[in-house]
Parts: C-alpha cells; structure tokens; sequence
C-alpha cells in the first residue's frame, strides 16, 4: 500500500520501499498537492492551482502531463492508487498520508499522536504559493498540539515534559512570542530562570535580525520580571559585599540585556514581502478596451477617446500584486515602505492611482504629497500629506502634539518661540507621526510620496524616520522616484528600510512589452493592427508616449515626431483660456488648488478645465490641478515665451508674497525671472522658515544661494555661519564669521556688529559648548556698544545674561555677580522678557551651585523653569528644574529631588522631545537608585531603554545601558552588570563616560571573581579617551579600588590593603562639597546638558571602607 | 616659541603612571619643584587647581587641567605663565613611556633651560614614582 510522507521532504514507499520520484517536478509537487487534498478533484481545480500564471488550456495540458508522469512512477508499485478520470483526480482513500493522520489526530484530541508527526517542514523543497501556505498553516497546527501539550504537562506537575514541548514549539516557530514566552515561564517555574532568560536573548536576537523589531511589551514585561528575580539578593547595606573566594555567586549564564541593544552583527534576511525587481513583464493582463468613465474628444472614427486617467492599468499586474502583497501586511499592522521607480513616463503614477484606488476601495485612507518640481520649502511633500489628512479628519485633533505641526503649518497654527533647531525638528516628527497614527486609528491608512529623487533632505529625513516610528501600525508609505539623479540619501535611506525589515516592496517598472503597449493603444482608441505596431514603434515601451502616440492616431492625427510634439500639437487644440491655466499650471511647477490655479490664471478654472482634462495634459485630484506628466509640464514650459514666463513668474511671486511656508517658492519664481537681488532676500526668509522646521541642510543651500544672489550682504553669511554651528561645524561656522565680521564693521553699526558677536557666543554655549569662547565672544559685544556709546538695552540685556551663564558655566564666578548686576540695571529685577529673566535666574542657580550653596540654588533654578514655561519653551523647563532637582540631591533631599524630576518630565511630554523624556527617565532612575528603591530604579531605566529604543538612537541607548549597568551595580546586580555596561561601551562614539563605565564594568567582573577578566578591563581604561567631564581624578581613585579587589582575589591581601586604602584617601580627598560642586558644574558643560549626578564620593568612599572592612576582619559576603 | 620635547621608559604597568598623571593633587609627588598641588583656584579664577611652588611657597599658581580625548594625553596649562605641558602615556609590553612636551611663551624664553632640567627630573621622579606603586 502507497504510504506518502510530506512532513520533512516529500517521499512516497510502498511496503517499506522507497520510491524513485519522476523526473517530472511538476509531477511530484502534484502528488503533494494530492497528499494534501484528500478525495477526488476536478480537473481544473488542480491545474488551476497548480499552474496559476498560464491559461487554462496550458495548465490543464500541463496536468495531463504530470498525471502521465506520476502515473508511470506509482502504477507498478501500487496500480490503483492515482485515481485520474475524465474530469476529476486524486488518491485512493486508503493511501496513508502522514500529514492526514496528524490532521485525524488532531480533531480527535489525541495530541500526543499528532505530535508524532515530527517536525519537518511540509513538502521541503517545494517553493509553490500553495506549498508556502499549506506550510504555514501546518506549522502554526503543530505549534499549537506541542503548546497544548505543554501547557497540559505544566498544569500536571511535569515541568521537564512541559519544557520539552515547549522547546519544540520554539524551534519550529522561532519568532513567535507566544512560544517563546511559553517556554519562559516554564523554565522559570521550573527553577532555571537563566535559561529562561537565554531563550528571551535568542528571541530577542532573532526578531532584531530578521525583522528588525523589538519584543513585544508581553514579552519584555516577562523578561524583565524574570531578570530581578534570577538576581534578586537582599538590598546590601550601603556597599556590595565582598567576592565570594568560593567561587562566582550570580548565575553563569547571566541576565540577558535588553532585547533591542544595538549589535554590530550582521543582519539576517529580511521576513516579509520584499518584491523582487520586475523585469520586463510577459502579456498584458486586466480588461482590453477602454473603460467606462470619463471621456475625452472625438477619435477619428467619430467615438470619443477616453481620458488618459481613465485607461486601465495594463501590463502592470505583477507589480500591482506585489503592492497588494505589502498592503495586507500593512492592514495586519506591520506598517513599511513601498517603494516603485522607473524612468520619467514609464508609469510610476498610474501605477500608484491603481493602488490608491484599491485602497480606499476597500476602505483605507489615501493621502499624498509630491517633491515640486520647482525649488519649494522644505518638506513640502509632508505639509501636503499633513494637510490631507487634517481635512479629512475634519479639521485639527485636540491634543497638546498638534502644536508641534506649526512650523509645517504656519496656515493652520500659530507659531511658537523658537526652539534649537534640533528641538523642534524632533518635536515636528513626533508631531508628524502623531497625526499619522490618528488617521490609521480606524483604517488602514497610505501615504504618497511623489518624486523621492527630487526632494528636499528634510523630508527624506522624515520619511526614514516615519518609517522607523510606523513599523507596529496600519500606515504604508509608497515613494516614487526615478532612477536618475543617483542620490546618496535615498540609497542610505532605502538600504536601512531593507535592514530594519520595514520595506515592504521594492517595484522596478520595466518598459512595457509590445503586447502590454498594443493593449494599451487599444485602450485608447480604435486603431488598426498598422496603427497599433506604429504606437508600439514609437513608444519603445514607454506608457506615457505609448498613450499620447495612440491619442494622435485615434484622432486622425499623425504619430507626433516626439512628446513635445504631441503636447504641442494637443494645447493648440484648446480654446485660449484652457491655455492660459495650462500655462499658469505649468509655471508654478507644483499641484495648485482650484482657487489658486484661478486667481493666478485669471480664467474660470470650471470652464477651462474640461478641455485641458480631455486632451489628457491636467488632472484634478483630490481639489488639485498637476500635469499629467513632469513631461508634459517641461513640455508645455518649454513652449511658453520668454516674456511671458517672465512674467508669470514675477506674478506667481507676487501671489506668494506674504505666505510664510512659500518663500523659498517665491524665491525660485523670482530667481526665474531674473529678479536676484529680491530672490535673494526672499531666499533668506526661505532659510529661515527652512530653519524652524529643523531642516538645516536646506537652509544652507538656500543661504548658499542667497549669498551668491546678494554678494558683500552680511546678512546671508552670518545666518549661513549660524546653520553650520548648528550643523555641528564648528570650523566652518568660525571661517563664515571671519568673513562676515569685516562687512559688518565696514558697515558700521555697532548693535549689528554687537548682535553679530552675542551670535557667534550662542554657538558657543549652544551647539559647540565652549562657554570660555562665549565668554570672550559677549565681551567683545559689550565693548563694541560701549566704544560706540550706545545704550541699545534690549540687545545688552541678551549679551549680559548670555555672559552671566558662560561665567557660571567655565569662568569667573565674579564675573556672573558683576554682569548679574549689569543686567538688573538695563533690564530690571526680575527682566520682563522671560528670555532673560529666565537666563539670569538660570546664572544665579548655576553660580550657586558652583559655591556648594546647593539648597540656595533650588528657588533661582525653579524660577527659570517657570520662566521658561511663560516663554513657550519646555526645554527651559527641564533644565531649570533639572538644576533644582540636582540642588535638592547634593543636600540629601532626594524626595524632593524626585518631585522635581517629576514636574520636568510632565512638561516635556507630548512636546516629541523623546531624548530629553529618556535623559529625564534616567535621572529619575538616579534618584530612586539613592532612595534606596532599586527596583524602582531598574524599572524607571529600562522605560528609559524603551524610550531610547523609539527613537532607534544607539548614542542614547548606549547611555541608558550604562546607567542601567550602574544600578545593577549598586543593587548587588554583578552579572547584569556586566553585561549592561559591555553592550553600552560597544557603542564606541556614545558620551557614556567610558573610562567611568569601563572601571565599573571592570569592578562588577571583580566581585564576580573574575579576576582576569577584571585585569584586563583595567588595562583597557588606561586608553580610553578622558573628557573632563568624566571627573578624571575620582577615576584615579576607583582604579584603586578595583585593583584592591583584584589583588584579595589573587590572594595578596597586603597588596590588596595597601589598594584600598589608597582608594579610601582619593575620595576622602573629594568629599568636600565644594569639591562635588565643581566637578559638577564641569560635567555639565562637557556633557552639555544638566545632570542630577554620576559619582557620589561620599557612597563611593562607604563601599571602599566596607571592602577594607571585609578584608581586614575577614567578613565574607 | 621655545618648545621641547622629552620622554623616559618605566616598568610600571601603565594603570600606576595613569594614576599619577590623572590625580592633580599627587603632582606635587613627582613634579619638581612644587611644594604641594591644592584643588581649585586659589586666586579665585578658572583655574582647576593651584600649584603652590618650593621657592615661593606663598605664591599661588592656578592652573588648568585638560584632559583630551585622542593620545591620552593631559594638558596642564598655567594660567599666570601660559606654560603649557602635555603630558603622553604610551602601553608598552613591559612598561610605559611618559612623554611630554613643552610649550613656554616668548616673554618665559628665559626659563627654558630650567624647565628643561625641571621636566628631565620629573620625568625621573614619575617613572620612579608609578614603579614603585
């Protein structure tokens, strides 16, 4: 009897012998279909699934065949077993399949026999659809007996079966969660919570690797449950105890670290539909013939043509298939980048109404934006996605993130003051993504992007980042671009999609074959075999010039010479209205609402639209006119008089002046005209609005171009100086200062040159933090307006309290009392701006800090904050309060502290200023670290991690390690110690405080006696980079410390005594509290950013004495 | 400007001469010619500590500590004479090489020789010093 195994690879015996599969493929992965598919099946219903990409006739000759095949192989050893009639085929009953008595099993609840199945893949070496499907299916079928029969051992007591199972299950299934989670809690239960814990790190490596995600909450939640219970001890009494001489007391497999810490590995595949590119396809697929809808004029034959817009989709169905592959994973709520590129013309946009129209066909949202194609503000394509969505979402929501949307929406909000750049670019992406995932809250929802390779840096910036935030949701992006220009930013950007796993489809258009351009010109028109072979012709395969070609022979017209031709020849056609707003379409060089389009044409937009529509040059979408066609817009531009284009330029200027977001257009419609001196001033407004939505890299080519318009303007090259100290170019910025400065004391204005100087000291203690040149920069200031004699109290007061800061930050302390004093006689005490009142109370507190006046320095701190808040700017908030929190610290009062710490993190939500939320979450963990609450504190650091891990930041999640690995430290915590600060000293540009990080890790090594290890580490210190803000001379005095460690576990306790109590002395040396003060205020200033605190010495010096005491009396951990 | 350079070998594991030139306050053990190093400025400036010297015992001489991030280097610089040290260790398999060198303004170029002598003597005092740990 035929006996048919499909679990593992596809065999077939009878009585014990195997036999010879037919040469035939097809015929084999047919006995597999029929091993599936138990009983009798029609004829066409096997070939049709089976063979899905021919005819009919083709699959039911191709069955034929295979049946001959499978027949010739089986019939000697089990005649009788193929059944195959006239119309329907299958096995006999009684052929014993494998997967069919697991399927038995299974719906009879006798789990353990379905388990017997064994763990194969289902036909492995089949790659079919149906094969992948089927495959799938039986996984997910088996990972579920092995779950039940795992659960069922548990609940029995058997936790080893248990695990058994569970372990199966995982291997079968290794990125389902469930499982893994599954396996967790049984290991745990079953006492081994370090296994446990390594099946979690598998879990974790193998999601990142292959798709590019993090655990779920579940699934970390447990992780972590289970880490401070593997090593839990008592909280220690104010130091660690001693190494055990005995040997290693924390579990050898150690805790795993966070699941999402960044490898250097390299990335598995990624899971998911990633398309191929498309070759040139084969014959055209979908209806033949014109649709029904929107007509266009008469064709020769007397019948109107229809629409370009209304042909259908032809040839395309491979690349539409893959775009809806992408789309029903995106609607499971795994969101991802689509991209399709092609050459101008090839049918990228008729390719993406397709889709769109899919889309909301089956109820998801459509919103789009496109690159314009003349010069534009910065992330225009997202202001119009944006926009799209507030309207059809009825207008703004109300929560406290749409305000970061106003600088992409100065029409719709209000601005706000300005903020670093780098603020309120941050605070606009999450502001962005924000929107987003409102809109995809009851539907799946797409985003267009147009024209990738003509947009602007800031908004491919946000894609990647959209894309980043996005992946866990119902939202796909699809971007168009062309393959020429080559940019390095869309290939950066697109190679990290496909790392992350988050790109979902990747379409190559080809050029279309003759017969997908035959069925095309068809569909335009009623045209002879002659007719269509010349469009053929012509088209080269190019959908674009394929339909204009065939719109001109349809209509009796001859095959134009070339699309400009053709484009010619339609506009001529168009009574003069129709013209004059194709002309006026045409010279604004992006999508014009109807009112716009109307009031820059002077035409009725309603009577001279149709004409336009139906010779396929404009298309209305969505209440917005565009061309076609880029090409048929240079086309129609390209016919326009120079006079004439001069003069539409110098109009759409003048209908965009007063329009904040649209200067940078302006600018270009005015450099067009050849008005450069106006484009240049309107370049630097452009530059300026670019700058408020953090787009930096386009404000600097807009002020290149505006100092080449407005050559020996100070202007344009002191705003150029400043975007590149924001850029983090220092040496650039200083070399652009150094020629602006000559032009402006040749000017002669004093405040000019004065402001040109509180500038160059913003940088200073802004981006670059070098607060003794700032100094120096706000004294050159104030001589300036002193030499001049001019009073000029608004600008004084910004010098004088920028210069009190620097002076608190690095300089003199008198200096900060001399020009507190200063600004309270320009200004007034309290100063009403609360810029300045906020900047001078910020003095006050830093300077009193400095002096150990830590309670003193809480009120002046606190005030800053609150003047921060009346300013708009919760930035200030936090650091104020961030000050007052480390005030309340330094005095012990770590409630209060946390109180404080509390209030800045209110403030700063919901602000998109994800890096301050996880600084904030760390300080926090600080706090509760000193409180003595460390549980408190763990969880406090690992939400900072998941904070971190949002913003996909290595730098910043590199810190988070190593405060989490500081924490595991003070908790008695060795192991996850070590494993915290390795993975955050691995990120090796991460301002971490390396050679801190590095003797703690080095430290954690030696309580775990691994004395080596531990020696080596401190070999390493030695040539790490030392800033001075890692406090270098309590550095000393820690090596010391650890060394001491080292020496008792080599058993040299004289050597040991003599190292601990050099440790002792260091910090004894450091305790004072003007000694903490200073150090701090130099932490500050080189990490540049407040801190509550990194080193306490008096906490550092009570764990030396313990590890003294433990030695001298022998007191044993 | 007048500038040197000198260096000596130790055969100190390179922890014990890291320790040395990382804590301030232990100069005065090695560097000649200072009576004792005292935290901060005390002259009330901007200067990281304060070098009190054996001939003028009363005579403070802030200065500034930077630590640079490539080289493993410290820049000790005063803030009264504008001498700048720059101070190098360097791992070898068995020991360590100190290096400095030395920058001395125009208006100092008197006191070349001295600090020559000076350097030559600390740089004996420090390899001595960190061996000895």
């Amino acid at each position: 009897m035929l006996r048919i195994r499909v679990v593992g690879g596809l065999t077939a015996e009878v009585d014990g012998r195997v036999l010879e599969p037919p040469t035939s493929r097809r015929a084999w992965a047919l006995l597999g279909w029929l091993a599936l598919h138990a009983g009798l099946h029609s004829r066409a219903d096997v070939s049709t699934r089976l063979w899905p990409d021919v005819l009919d006739i083709s699959a039911r000759q191709s069955l034929r065949s295979a049946l001959w095949s499978l027949r010739t192989a089986l019939d000697d050893a089990d005649p009788g077993a193929l059944i195959a009639s006239r119309d329907r085929v299958g096995l006999r009953d009684d052929v014993d399949v494998d997967v069919r008595r697991f399927r038995v099993d299974l719906a009879a609840g006798r789990l353990t026999e379905a388990a017997s199945v064994g763990d194969g893949d289902l036909l492995a070496g089949l790659d079919d659809e149906w094969v992948l499907v089927a495959r799938d299916e039986h996984r997910q079928q088996l990972v579920g007996v092995l779950s039940s029969l795992s659960a069922q051992a548990a609940d029995s007591g058997d936790l080893a079966t248990a695990i058994s199972w569970a372990r199966r299950a995982t291997a079968l299934d290794p990125l389902s969660e469930e499982s893994a989670r599954a396996l967790m809690t049984r290991l745990a239960a079953a006492g081994d919570g370090a296994a446990a814990l390594t099946a979690y790190r598998r879990l974790a490596d193998r999601l990142r690797r292959e798709l590019r995600v993090p655990p779920s909450e579940p699934t970390w939640q447990l992780a972590e449950q289970l880490r401070t219970q593997v090593d839990r001890r008592p909280a220690p009494p104010r130091a660690p105890a001693a190494p055990d001489p005995a040997g290693p007391t924390s579990d050898p497999a150690g805790p795993t670290s966070d699941p999402t810490t960044p490898t250097s590995g390299p990335t598995g595949p990624t899971s998911g539909p990633t398309g191929p590119a498309v070759g040139p396809v084969g014959p055209a697929v979908g209806p033949a013939g014109p649709v029904a809808g929107p007509i266009g004029p008469a064709a020769a034959s007397g019948a109107r043509l229809p629409r370009p817009g209304a042909l259908p989709l032809v040839g395309r169905s491979a690349e539409i298939d893959l775009l809806d592959q992408a789309w029903t994973v995106v609607s499971a709520g795994h969101g991802g980048l689509a991209l399709v590129h092609g050459d101008p013309g090839i049918g990228k946009s008729r390719l993406i109404t397709e889709l769109c129209d899919r889309v909301r066909g089956s109820g998801g949202r459509v919103a789009s934006g496109a690159a314009p194609d003349l010069a534009g503000a910065p992330l225009t394509p997202w202001a119009e996605v944006c926009t799209a969505l507030i309207r059809q979402l009825g207008g703004l929501p109300t929560a406290a993130w749409v305000s970061g949307l106003a600088p992409l929406l100065p029409t719709y909000l209000p601005g706000s003051p300005p903020s670093p750049p780098g603020h309120e670019q941050a605070r606009l992406s999450e502001s962005v993504v924000a929107l987003l995932d409102r809109a995809c809250a009851g539907s799946p929802l797409l985003v267009v992007v147009e024209d990738l390779h003509a947009a602007d840096v800031a908004s491919l910036t946000l894609l990647s980042y959209v894309i980043r935030r996005m992946g866990d949701s119902r939202v796909m992006v699809v971007a168009t671009r062309r393959e020429r220009p080559v940019r390095d930013e869309l290939a950066t950007l697109e190679q990290a999609q496909r790392q992350r796993g988050l790109l979902l489809a990747d379409v190559t258009l080809a050029v279309l074959g003759d017969e997908a351009v035959s069925q095309l010109a068809r569909a335009v028109g009623r045209l002879n075999p002659d007719r269509v072979a010349q469009v053929v012709d012509a088209a080269e395969g190019n959908a674009l010039i394929a339909v204009e070609a065939a719109r001109a022979l349809a209509g009796g017209r001859p095959l134009p010479v070339g699309l400009r031709d053709a484009v010619r020849a339609a506009a001529a056609r168009l009574p003069e209205d129709a013209r004059v707003l194709l002309r006026t379409v045409a010279v604004a060089g992006r999508d014009l609402d109807l009112d716009e389009a109307e009031h820059r044409s002077g035409v009725s937009v309603e009577s001279a639209l149709p004409p336009a529509e139906d010779e396929g040059l404009i298309v209305s979408v969505d209440g917005r006119l565009r061309f076609r066609h880029s090409l048929l817009r240079e086309a129609v531009y390209a016919d326009i008089s120079s006079i004439e284009r001069r003069e539409r330029h110098l109009s759409a200027a003048a209908a965009l002046s007063g329009s904040i977001e649209r200067t940078a257009e302006a600018a270009a419609h005015l450099q067009a005209a050849g008005r450069t001196g106006e484009a240049g001033r309107m370049l630097v407004l452009a530059a300026a609005q670019a700058r408020s939505v953090g787009a930096l890299a386009d404000a600097t080519v807009l002020l290149r171009q505006a100092l080449e318009a407005l050559p020996g303007d100070p202007g344009p090259a002191l705003e150029l100086a400043d975007v590149l100290a924001w850029r983090g170019r220092p040496a650039d910025a200083r070399t652009a200062f150094d020629q602006v400065l000559p032009l402006l004391e040749a000017a002669g204005d004093p405040e000019e040159i004065a402001a040109a100087h509180l500038r160059f000291a913003d940088w200073h203690f802004g981006p670059i933090c070098q607060p003794r040149v700032a100094v120096r920069a706000c004294r050159k200031a104030l001589a300036v307006l002193d030499g001049a004699g001019v009073r000029a109290p608004v600008l004084r007061a910004e010098v004088l309290a920028v210069l009190a800061w620097c002076e608190a930050i690095a300089g003199d302390q008198r200096g900060v009392e001399q020009a507190l004093a200063q600004l309270a006689g320009v200004a007034g005490d309290p100063p009403d701006d609360p810029l300045i009142a906020g900047g001078a109370d910020r003095a006050r507190s830093f300077l009193l800090l400095r002096q150990a006046r830590f309670a003193e320095a809480v009120a002046p701190a606190e005030r800053a904050a609150d003047a921060g808040d009346r300013a708009g700017r919760p930035d200030l908030v936090y650091s104020g309060l961030i000050n007052a929190a480390f005030g309340l610290a330094a005095i012990g009062a770590f409630e209060e502290a946390l109180a404080l710490v509390d209030r800045a993190a209110d403030a700063v939500r919901d602000h998109g200023m994800l890096a301050i939320e996880t600084l904030i979450l760390l300080d926090r963990a600080w706090i509760l670290a000193r409180l003595g609450r460390l549980d408190d504190a763990a969880s406090a650091a690992a939400q900072a991690r998941r904070s971190a891990d949002r913003l996909d930041a290595p730098d910043l999640q590199a810190t988070v390690d190593a405060e989490r690995g500081r924490i595991a430290l003070r908790a008695g915590e060795h192991a996850a110690a070590v494993e915290l600060l390795e993975a955050a000293l691995a990120v090796e540009d991460a301002s971490i405080g390396r050679p801190l990080a590095r003797l703690q890790l080095a430290e954690a090594l030696a309580r775990l006696a691994r004395a080596d290890d531990a020696r080596a580490e401190l070999a390493r210190v030695v040539l790490e980079p030392v800033r001075p803000g890692d406090w270098p001379d309590t550095l000393v005095a820690r090596m010391a410390g650890v060394q001491g460690l080292i020496a008792r576990l080599d058993g040299d306790r004289a050597l040991a005594e003599k190292r601990l109590r050099e440790a002792a002395d260091g910090w004894r040396r450091r305790l004072s509290a003007i000694e903490l003060a200073d150090r701090m205020a130099a932490v500050m200033a080189d990490l540049g950013r407040p801190v509550i605190g990194l080193v306490v010495p008096a906490e550092e010096l009570a764990t030396v004495e313990a590890d003294l005491a433990g030695l001298i009396f022998g007191k044993e951990s | 400007m007048p500038e040197f350079d000198d260096s000596a070998t130790t055969t100190a594991a390179p922890e014990e001469v890291w320790k040395l030139l990382y804590d301030p306050i232990r100069f005065a053990d090695w560097w000649s010619g200072f009576d004792r190093v005292t935290p901060g400025d005390a002259k009330g400036g901007a200067g990281d500590v304060t070098f009190w010297p054996q001939t003028h015992p009363d005579f403070p001489m802030p200065q500034h500590i930077l630590t640079r991030s490539e080289d493993h280097q410290v820049v000790v610089s005063c803030t009264i004479s504008d001498l700048v040290f720059d101070w190098r260790l360097e791992p070898l398999r068995l020991g360590t090489r100190v290096s400095v060198h030395v920058e001395i303004p125009e208006a100092e170029a008197a006191r070349l020789v001295t600090q020559q002598k000076v350097v030559r003597a600390s740089l004996r005092r420090l390899s001595e010093l960190a061996a000895e740990s």
